[in-house]
Formats: structure tokens, C-alpha cells, sequence
């Protein structure tokens, strides 16, 4: 029914739910970024760097060389900032994205917005994935940075301007990006699937740290391990204790990733549409 | 607009019933709500708020169908182009400023920046609060958190605007100007619902009026067709006029007057009858025996406050 008045609102269509989706992730990225959640990620984001830090203050230059420096960094990205911190961090940005608003009973007005509420939603976790992955990303290259600088500039400079340390550097970044979003859509499904997303954190937390003593299968398991396929050193990444495993190829680990990101959506997708607010009373 | 068109309802609601867990939401309703202002009204708990956010779609029913524009609400990327609702809940994201409310919503629904700016700002104009409109949230007044609301409800220019208390907590001058923009609203083909408690005023403003009562519907329609069907409540007629005791005792002898008070000066009555038809024509026919004045025969008791004690505070039924 039209009485000529005309909505002055667009039309749906794909691009408009595009272009609403980048919206809302623009509008929320800067909340986010704002945010008290924000600042305890980049606590957690802060932490993996002090024992770089400590290490170029009183480390003794000349002990390990630069390669094998960097791998010894890999296998602390793959143990420290993935599976313990960048973990924690997005247990703590997405697990409550949904539950945290209905506490706060302000959710209606996205549900009040015409958009389709997977549209809401994709939009709300591509920003926290951002802010996430932003504030890891950097702290990472931060900490390579502070485990080549024992080297010496004529090292470091070789390395990376005349050698795959540039490569490497983004290999780190991708991996943290690839790691925030299938971590983030995980959460974010917990976080809408259970009333308290907690206890089921903290199982993929246990599993995700015991990681290197699992067996094989259930190493398949974690996410982790499948992020260890695109580790750029991920071919001289060994297991320092617990039960070896080669990594699983890139090709795999991308299957599997994309399926576990997919799941996720779809569990998104099925759980928000379905929600309802009644907060309101009535 | 054909007139064909502005009868068919704005709102279909049919055979709904919603309850959460084991306590009733509301029970088994149905409505057909055409253009216009309806006024939603009932005690706290009797499912107005239910009502509101099952029209837009925050809640699923649990049984029935509904739709608004010939819409589902589980359509909100379609409905909400079409529909504004102003909750009574009194929350608002953190940090936001009045006019950043407002802009981010329009933004978020696709409307481009400019645009949403040049919207936002007629509407935060039109409930008055552009001044502040740059002020955090947080440092408003209720009224003007409420109003703040409702700029964000009508900003996209809705054909259908849900408003839940939306005078609450407004001063009287700012509840007049608030009504205006109701009117105004109305006036410009939009079709209102609005709950309140502050009867009197959906009185001045509703054209129909829907009571609830512990979930259920106990009366809808315009607000004399309502009390008319009251049929166990004597109609009460309010009359000011010369030689009042002369006219009074005309009407006291009459079968159908169960009551009549004399007002302390003695200039004027009011009078309960069963039969209000019959009571009007005999009161011009007093009044003309006596050669009385009239100054003021209205309803006494033609009201939504009235028709709602009635239904509601257990005073009966029809």
C-alpha cells in the first residue's frame, strides 16, 4: 500500500546491502575504537611485546642468528600471540558484541533499522574485526621489529629490504588477520548460541593452548593449527614440547578456515534472525 | 489516494498471541487499524508494549499473523523503510550526541551522509531540539531524551510511526508541542499508534481508541462508539444552563435517569441515564418549556479516562 508519500529510504537491493554493511562497520569501527573493550585489547595486544622488549635491552647480540631468531619468533607468534593473547582478545571483542547491547538494551535500534539483521551483523564483526587485527597487527610487527634489532641495522636491513623479511612481516599480519575473523565469527556465534559464551571460551581456550600436546586429530580440532599452514616459517616451525606434527598445508588449512568461517555465518545468520528483544516489558 | 485506499487497515492484526515462558503477553488478538491516530491504552502489563513491538517485529508472535502495510515484520529491511517506532526505552548508545543518534541511523539504513545530515536535522527541528542537538545524550533531560527518540523515529519520513509513551516524562509545554507534532504528523498522511497513560491526552489526539486489558483487547473503536457500547454504564451529561434546579426536576422524575447531582452553585447538573438518545431530545424540551439558556451540555463521562475506568479498574463491562 502506497498513498504517495514515497519511503525516502533506498530500495533493497544487493549493493544497498553492501553498502549498509560497510556502513555499519565504518560507524562501529570508530565506536569500537572508542571503546573500553578497546583499550583491554590492546593490554593484551601490549603484553606479547615485553619479552622483545626485555630482550633487546639486555639480550646478548651475536648468540643465534637473525634466521634463527625469527624462528624462534614464529613459534611464539603461533604460541603466545595467537593461542594465548590474540585469543583472549577476541574472546573478549566478540563473544558479547550481541549479549553486551541487550544488557545494555540499547540492540533495538539496529533491529530498528532497515537492514537485514545478518546484514547488522556482518557489519558490527567486520569492525571488531578491524580493530582487532589492527591493534594485533601492530603489535606483532612491533615485536619483529624488537627481535631483529639485536642484529644490527646492516642485518636487519639485508633482511628486509634485500630479503624476505618484508614477505615475512606480512605473512605475520595476514595470519592475524585471517585469526581475528574466524576467531571473531566463532565467538560471535557462541555468543548468540549460549547464554553464558564464557564456559565455551574457555573450552576453545584450554584446547587451543594444549594445542602442542594433542595428537594429530585432535590437533584438527583448533583453529590454530590450521592457521600454523600459513605461518610464513611455518616450514622450520618445530614443536618445542608435546606431540609433532607437520603443519597442514596452505591450501587445506584455507578449506578449512573458510568452512569453519561459513559455519559460523550461517550459525549467525540463523541465531540473530530469530532473536528476540523483550527487554522492553510490556 | 483513492478513498478506496485510505480504508483498507494500515495494521492487520490476527488472532495473536504471544507469552513469554509462562506469562501472558498478549492473548488472541485482533485488529484492523486504518489511517489516523489510535490511541493503545490499558494499565502496565496489559500487553501495549507487547502489542508495539510485535508490529515491529522485535518480538514473534506465537500464534497469528500480522502485518503492517501489507508487510511482515520479519521483513525489517522492507517494513522499517515504511514504519518508525519509538520505544519507551530509555537507552542510547554510549558517547552519542543528539544529532549523531539520529545521523548514524540514517546512515546505517543507506542514506547517504549529506542526505542523512539535511533529514536529521528536520526532524531533531521539528521536535524542537536543535539547539542541543550537538549535546551528548547523557546530558539530557528525560523530555529530551524522549524527543531525541522521536526525531529518530520520524527522521526517514515513515508512513507508519509506533510511538510507546511518548509523552512520558515531558513538561506540559513540551507535551503540547509534542501532541503538534502528532497532528502535524497525522495531518501529512501518517498513521499513528500511540500508547500512553496520560489519557486525557491521547484523548485530544487519537481519532481511535484500543483498550487493553491483561493481554487481551476489551475495546476498540472511536472513542464514542466505545463508551456507546457501555451499555451497563448510564451516560453521563454535564449541563450548565438557567433555572438548572427547574430543569433538573423535569428530568428526575424520568425512568431512564438513574442519578442526578446538582453542582454546589446551583447554575448546572450532571445527569447518569440509560438512555442517552431519549435524554438529549427531552433536555431541548425542558429547556424550551422552562425558557432556560443553555450554556453547556457535553458529556461527562465520553472520554478515554472514563471508558477506561469503566473497563478497566473493574467498574464492569459491556
Amino acid at each position: 500500500m502506497s498513498d504517495g508519500r514515497g519511503p525516502l529510504l533506498p530500495a533493497p537491493s544487493l549493493r544497498l546491502r553492501l553498502a549498509q554493511a560497510a556502513a555499519i562497520a565504518r560507524l562501529e569501527l570508530r565506536h569500537v575504537l572508542l571503546s573500553r573493550r578497546a583499550a583491554s585489547v590492546s593490554l593484551l595486544a601490549a603484553l606479547p611485546l615485553v619479552p622483545w622488549v626485555l630482550a633487546a635491552i639486555y639480550g646478548t647480540p651475536g648468540r643465534a642468528s637473525l634466521g634463527e631468531d625469527l624462528v624462534g619468533f614464529s613459534h611464539f607468534v603461533d604460541g603466545a600471540v595467537l593461542r594465548l593473547f590474540l585469543l583472549l582478545g577476541c574472546m573478549l571483542a566478540f563473544a558479547g558484541l550481541v549479549r553486551r547491547e541487550i544488557e545494555n538494551r540499547t540492540l533495538h535500534y539496529a533491529f530498528l533499522i532497515p537492514v537485514r539483521r545478518e546484514v547488522t551483523m556482518a557489519g558490527r564483526w567486520a569492525a571488531s574485526a578491524a580493530a582487532v587485527a589492527t591493534i594485533f597487527s601492530s603489535s606483532t610487527v612491533l615485536a619483529l621489529a624488537l627481535a631483529c634489532l639485536p642484529h644490527g641495522r646492516p642485518a636487519v636491513t639485508a633482511h628486509f629490504l634485500h630479503g624476505p623479511g618484508l614477505a615475512q612481516a606480512a605473512g605475520f599480519v595476514a595470519v592475524i588477520v585471517l585469526a581475528t575473523a574466524t576467531w571473531g565469527a566463532v565467538f560471535l556465534a557462541l555468543g548468540l548460541l549460549a547464554r553464558r559464551p564464557v564456559g565455551w571460551g574457555l573450552l576453545v581456550f584450554v584446547l587451543e593452548l594444549l594445542r602442542p600436546m594433542l595428537p594429530l586429530a585432535l590437533k584438527r580440532l583448533t583453529i590454530s593449527w590450521w592457521l600454523t599452514g600459513f605461518l610464513p616459517l611455518r616450514s622450520q616451525v618445530k614443536a618445542v614440547v608435546g606431540i609433532p606434527a607437520p603443519p597442514p598445508s596452505p591450501l587445506a588449512a584455507a578449506i578449512v578456515l573458510g568452512a569453519v568461517l561459513a559455519v559460523a555465518a550461517l550459525v549467525v545468520a540463523w541465531r540473530v534472525r530469530r532473536l528476540e528483544l523483550a527487554y522492553s516489558g510490556g | 489516494m483513492t478513498a478506496a485506499r485510505a480504508q483498507e487497515p494500515v495494521i492487520v492484526v490476527d488472532g495473536v498471541s504471544k507469552f513469554y515462558g509462562d506469562v501472558l503477553g498478549v492473548s488472541d488478538v485482533s485488529l484492523r487499524l486504518g489511517r489516523g491516530v489510535t490511541g493503545l491504552v490499558g494499565p502496565n502489563g496489559s500487553g501495549k508494549t507487547t502489542l508495539m513491538n510485535l508490529l515491529a517485529g522485535l518480538i514473534r508472535p506465537d500464534e497469528g499473523r500480522i502485518t503492517v502495510l501489507g508487510l511482515s515484520p520479519d521483513q525489517p529491511e522492507r517494513l522499517m523503510r515504511r514504519l518508525g517506532y519509538c520505544t519507551q526505552v530509555d537507552a542510547f548508545p554510549a558517547g552519542s550526541t543528539g544529532r549523531g543518534f539520529v545521523v548514524h541511523w540514517l546512515v546505517a539504513s543507506g542514506v547517504a551522509p549529506r542526505q542523512a545530515r539535511r533529514l536529521a536535522d528536520r526532524a531533531i527541528a521539528r521536535v524542537g531540539l536543535l539547539d542541543d542537538a550537538d549535546r551528548r545524550i547523557a546530558g539530557y533531560s528525560k523530555g529530551m531524551r524522549q524527543r531525541i527518540k522521536l526525531a529518530q523515529a520520524i527522521a526517514h519520513e515513515p508512513d507508519v510511526l509506533i510511538l510507546d509513551e511518548p509523552l512520558g516524562g515531558l513538561d506540559p509545554l513540551a507535551r503540547a508541542e509534542v501532541i503538534g507534532v502528532f497532528r502535524d504528523l497525522a495531518a501529512d498522511g501518517c498513521t499513528l499508534l500511540v500508547s500512553s497513560h496520560i489519557l486525557h491526552e491521547v484523548d485530544l489526539v487519537a481519532d481511535t481508541v484500543v483498550l487493553m486489558n491483561e493481554g487481551y483487547v476489551v475495546a476498540e473503536g472511536s472513542v464514542r462508539s466505545v463508551r456507546a457500547e457501555l451499555t451497563t454504564h448510564p451516560l453521563q451529561v454535564l449541563v450548565r444552563c438557567s433555572h438548572a434546579g427547574r430543569v433538573a426536576s423535569q428530568l428526575v422524575a424520568r425512568d431512564d435517569v438513574v442519578e442526578l447531582r446538582m453542582h454546589a452553585d446551583r447554575g448546572g447538573f450532571v445527569v447518569s441515564s440509560r438512555d442517552a438518545d431519549r435524554l438529549h431530545l427531552d433536555l431541548e424540551r425542558i429547556m424550551l418549556e422552562q425558557g432556560a439558556t443553555v450554556e453547556t451540555i457535553v458529556p461527562a463521562d465520553e472520554d478515554i479516562q472514563a471508558i477506561y475506568d469503566y473497563l478497566v479498574s473493574g467498574a464492569g463491562g459491556s
